[in-house]
């Protein structure tokens, strides 16, 4: 697979959560920041990690993990922020990976034995030569995170 | 309204969109005032309706939004009328243009929709107004019929011209038995009657048909006129005014002829019924004025007097101008722009950005400032820049409060005509500021208060004139700034609230046990109406009485961090006053922590704040079955932990080990009994280093909630500070517990309490009546007993032996300040405080008080609560806080910025009114500000 040919390619910010390798589409993400303080909010839903000051913008950052059935993130030197570009809302991950462009001939189907919980989040899978990519749908994370039903006006 | 006529429908379109809308805003006002005004009406308000209207109709033609554009002309046209003065205002009128508005505002609110908007019926009841006569040509083929139609509007004539006029012209009333005549009234010129008249013509007044009697019979109106001409003369028409106009089906023209009718209706082909002979039917023009209808233009009058030679009168000059000018005249420029409000948003967060910034840079900043002088004077400039960009920032959210309130006058009006009352609307204070989102948040609750008086206070016009009350009733909303709040007072003449009624019908509901009904006063038992479910209404009537009422104003009005009090006398009226925080952005807070989270609690809902010493808090905290109360002046008071209510992990260091352990006691009066568990050894040096651990002392700041009162327990306490209130992001917006978040002066991030939602959220059920209530039964019957009220007072020395007091209630905070911290620009006496410059005075600087120095001794700083400015006043030294019930002595002597007089020791103390005192002190700071 030619991972430098981008025309043509979605292109994907990857990152780690544990082990697991994970994308979103890059027209979904504003801006990785490293670890900034995190103020937690008491009483919020567990994949509530807490707010931010971004530059005097308070946002909210998600953990991911959680949703995905991970354990809750530890904050470590390679910790960072993934910002969505349509919402006040970020995510925390281990670690930063490459941005990807990927050919749609190598996109998968998501396998029918994930969980139906965790498969909500998620768009497909992309097969790698090394390990797999799992590509997460930055709308869906969104929506079914508001416990209101309101769904996001902006196109993702 | 097509869907085609929106094609052009594009982004400046809706630049037009919004200057309609804006148009609209300020033409409904109009009407309403028009109305009231009547035939008193001033030319400026015409103008003013008539240019919003024009400039409707100019947008949507703009934009091709053909179905306004033609309703907007229809609307002009009357107004057109009423500027010409041939019309009077009458509530008829108004309520046509009113329904013409509504349908406007409702055709702008569907723009860019597929639905459709009718607006026939509008356009008919305008059309009415400008022609009484009928208006659908082939509807009517009869022409007797065709006549019948009649406004019953009498118009008056108004202004200087028409006295003037009386000269040149005269009045013709036709007397006929025809219909189509009747109520008509023609001006024709003077002379030419007379010269008429005296060579033996005949006078008639016609109505041409335009299909009947032209189309019909291939004639134009030239020809017709020719016609005339060829057997007479005309000495009036009102084709011009008809001219270009197709829904018109004829026109009046009084002609002079030597013919006899059935002559002049063969001559001319139209039927006899159509004219009338009015010869001996002049009217003198004088006493027409007070009641005429159809008459010529002022245009008319005007020409026909030039082209006769006679000199046109001055008055009649000036008057054209009059009208004409606004036509010409540009809309009046204002010194404003239209900005988003996200803009604002952006900007303000920014402001707060840089004042964090500014924050930062500061200590850096101070490392230089011994190397270099000018470090000091570029911190101080640029500490002034932000905070007067802040400053600015939160003005641009102000708007004036007549931007809600001018809508009520509507609301009044129609509520008013609905139920067949007569209601007067007065409006104080319309230029009073408040921040966008509370005004948004106040239209409901004021609405619903406004819907009461109408409701349920006023009475009947029959009613009140039975109880010699002016037939009509009034509704004043008084709004003004007082001690950094906005109050609303709004306020009826009508029945007033029955306190009995009040009691019994939340008796009959259930809202109260029959053991409480003797303990109420009348105010308590009025402010039960607060009460969830309560209604005194028989019936549910489409205005109220369903008894969700109060209970949601109360609750929208806490919810904007604001109180509700209701006065009201029985038969005289009711009082209701809201004071309202200027804006919802920026909220003096209470910096507050539990284990190591951060919270800010806003002032407004605190009450006081209990500081438990070691050793103390078993005495005062009692633990009943599982739930923790406070023994305060003689009442228990429910109190809660913030760490349990939001399940805060703490944890304790462990003397012995540094470790830190998870804190494991869940109330307070827990600690003695874990401590006396422990081994010997061990407990004492626990003991020992109580003092340090912060688990020793405990914080309870004492909440209100309307009348009800809980302790919440926090560990520490840090500062007050004014946080910006940013909204809870979406996925936490249901955490009940919160109002809201805020970033510190740090940058840390932390979240602002809600009382409310804490007391819910822990399930505290309140028996209102109980504790607080009986507390104020106690004040009132000590006052009954010549007792004064119960006050918490700090006493301070100003000057050398003049002592003042300060409720402590008002008083934000102390300061001890060293005279050489004290900075001066001019006479000014400025201190620095969390980098803010804070300005102080002297006592007498601003009252007559003995003349204050300073020396070198240290002086104290006292804060008092409700300012809005950064200021202090200087005070030589701080006597004690001391609890009273002393009746205070109030003489003609004391200012008025004086409660009273105290004797306490031998010192003579005036206690100061805090409302009072902190306008003085505002008044002062203000022009202070300016003279710099």
């Amino acid at each position: 697979m030619n991972l430098t040919k981008f025309n043509h390619k979605s292109q994907y910010v990857t990152f780690r959560l544990e082990d697991n390798l994970i994308g979103i589409n890059i027209l979904n993400i504003r801006e990785i920041v490293p670890y900034i303080k995190i103020t937690k909010v008491q009483q919020a839903p567990a994949f509530v990690l807490g707010l931010i000051n971004l530059r005097g913008q308070i946002l909210i950052v998600l953990d991911i993990g959680v949703l995905l059935g991970l354990e809750k993130r530890r904050i470590h030197s390679d910790s960072h922020i993934i910002i969505f570009k349509h919402k006040d809302v970020g995510f925390i991950v281990d670690q930063i990976g490459d941005v990807i462009g990927i050919d749609q001939k190598y996109i998968e189907s998501i396998p029918a034995n994930i969980e139906p919980e965790i498969q909500k989040y998620m768009e497909n899978i992309i097969d790698l030569p090394e390990e797999i990519l799992m590509i997460l749908n930055a709308q869906k994370v969104l929506l079914y995170t508001l416990t209101n039903d309101e769904i996001p006006k902006d196109q993702l | 309204m097509n869907s085609e006529e929106h094609d052009s429908l594009d982004a400046m379109s809706s630049e037009f969109i919004a200057e309609i809308k804006d148009d609209l805003a300020s033409l409904e006002p109009d009407l309403l005032t028009m109305e009231e005004k009547g035939a008193n009406v001033d030319d400026d308000l015409i103008n003013h309706a008539f240019r919003s209207i024009h400039s409707i109709k100019g947008g949507a033609g703009f934009i091709n939004f053909k179905a306004l554009a033609s309703l907007s002309h229809a609307m002009e046209s009357v107004l057109m009328r009423v500027r010409e003065k041939k019309l009077v205002i009458n509530s008829e009128i108004v309520d046509s243009l009113l329904s013409g508005f509504d349908k406007m505002k409702l055709m702008v609110d569907l723009m860019g929709t597929t639905k459709n908007c009718d607006y026939e019926q509008e356009q008919a009841a305008l059309r009415k107004i400008l022609n009484p006569e009928p208006l659908k040509k082939s509807k009517t083929k009869s022409p007797v019929k065709a006549g019948q139609p009649k406004s019953r509007k009498k118009t008056k004539k108004l202004g200087k011209q028409s006295k003037k006029e009386d000269k040149t012209l005269q009045v013709i009333k036709p007397l006929g038995n025809s219909l189509l005549f009747s109520d008509k009234l023609f001006f024709v010129d003077k002379k030419r009657l007379e010269n008429a008249l005296n060579s033996q013509k005949f006078v008639y007044a016609v109505f041409i048909k335009f299909e009947n009697d032209l189309l019909d019979k291939n004639k134009d109106v030239d020809s017709i006129v020719d016609d005339i001409k060829s057997i007479g003369d005309i000495l009036f028409s009102d084709l011009e005014n008809k001219e270009g106009k197709n829904d018109k089906d004829g026109f009046f023209c009084v002609i002079t002829t030597i013919l006899d009718l059935p002559l002049l209706s063969q001559v001319l082909e139209i039927n006899k019924m159509q004219m009338t002979l009015v010869d001996q039917q002049f009217t003198d023009y004088n006493k027409i004025i007070q009641g005429l209808s159809v008459k010529p233009g002022v245009d008319n009058s005007k020409q026909k007097s030039k082209s006769q030679g006679l000199e046109p009168c001055k008055a009649s000059e000036e008057s054209i101008k009059t009208i004409k000018e606004p036509t010409i005249s540009t809309p009046k420029t204002t010194q404003t722009i239209r900005i988003n409000i996200d803009l604002i948003s952006r900007l303000m967060n920014r402001a707060g950005e840089m004042v964090i910034a500014r924050k930062q840079l500061r200590p850096i900043l101070e490392q230089y400032v011994k190397e270099n002088s000018l470090a000091l004077k570029l911190m101080q400039n640029l500490d002034m820049v932000t905070i007067d960009i802040q400053e600015a920032i939160m003005q641009m959210r102000m708007q004036p409060i007549i931007d809600l309130m001018g809508k009520y006058k509507r609301v009044v009006r129609d509520i008013a005509r609905r139920i067949s009352k007569k209601v007067d609307f007065i409006l104080d204070g319309a230029d009073v500021e408040v921040d966008r989102n509370v005004l948004e948040k106040l239209a409901n609750p004021v609405t619903h208060l406004i819907r009461n008086c109408i409701d349920h206070g006023i009475e009947s016009p029959e009613e009140r004139l039975k109880l010699s009350k002016p037939e009509t009733g009034t509704i004043n909303i008084k709004a003004f700034h007082q001690g950094g709040h906005v109050h609303i007072i709004i306020s009826d003449d009508g029945a007033g609230i029955d306190p009995q009624l009040v009691l019994s019908k939340a008796f009959e509901k259930g809202l109260v046990s029959e053991d409480q009904i003797d303990k109420f006063t009348d105010r308590q038992k009025i402010d039960l109406i607060f009460h969830p479910g309560f209604s005194t209404s028989e019936e549910i009537t489409d205005i109220s009485g369903r008894g969700v009422g109060m209970d949601v104003v109360k609750t929208n009005i806490e919810r904007l961090r604001g109180q509700i009090e209701i006065d009201s006398v029985k038969g005289e009226g009711t009082r209701v006053h809201l004071i309202i925080p200027l804006t919802l952005a920026i909220v003096p807070s209470l910096i507050v922590s539990s284990g190591d989270a951060k919270f800010a609690i806003p002032q407004v809902n605190i009450k006081e704040v209990i500081y438990l010493e070691p050793g103390k808090i078993q005495n005062r905290v009692e633990n009943i079955a599982g739930s923790e109360v406070l023994r305060l002046r003689e009442h228990l008071l429910p109190i809660l932990r913030l760490r349990n209510v939001l399940g805060i992990k703490t944890y304790i260091q462990n003397s012995k080990t540094s470790k830190k352990e998870s804190e494991k006691r869940k109330a307070i009066a827990d600690r003695r009994r874990e401590t006396n568990g422990l081994e010997k050894s061990e407990k004492r040096s626990l003991k020992k280093d109580r003092r340090q651990t912060k688990w020793d002392t405990t914080y309870i700041i004492i909440l209100k909630l309307g009348v009800n009162v809980f302790g919440l327990c926090v560990d520490e306490l840090y500062d007050i500070e004014e946080v910006v209130v940013e909204p809870l992001s979406e996925h936490i917006k249901h955490l009940k517990c919160f109002a809201g978040t805020t970033i510190l002066g740090n940058g840390d991030v932390i979240m602002i309490l809600d009382a409310p939602g804490i007391a819910s959220l822990s399930s505290l059920r309140f028996d209102s009546i109980k504790s607080e209530e009986i507390k104020r039964n106690k004040l009132k019957e000590k006052k009954a007993l010549g007792k004064g009220e119960k006050r918490n007072l700090i006493v301070f020395c100003s000057a050398n032996k003049e002592y003042f007091a300060l409720e402590l209630k008002s008083v934000s905070r102390l300061e001890p300040i060293n005279p050489s911290d004290i900075h001066y620009t001019g006479n000014l006496k400025y201190v620095e405080y969390n980098s803010h410059a804070v300005l102080l005075f002297f006592m007498d600087e601003f009252l007559t008080a003995s003349k204050c120095e300073l020396n070198d001794e240290e002086v104290f700083a006292i804060f008092p609560k409700h300012i809005s400015a950064r200021v202090g006043i200087l005070a030589s030294s701080i006597i004690d806080t001391i609890e009273t019930d002393e009746k205070l002595n109030k003489d003609a002597t004391s200012p008025e910025y004086v409660l009273g007089k105290l004797f306490i020791e031998d010192m003579m103390v005036q206690v100061l009114d805090h409302e009072k005192f902190v306008d003085l002190i505002e008044n002062k700071a203000a022009i202070a500000r300016e003279s710099v």
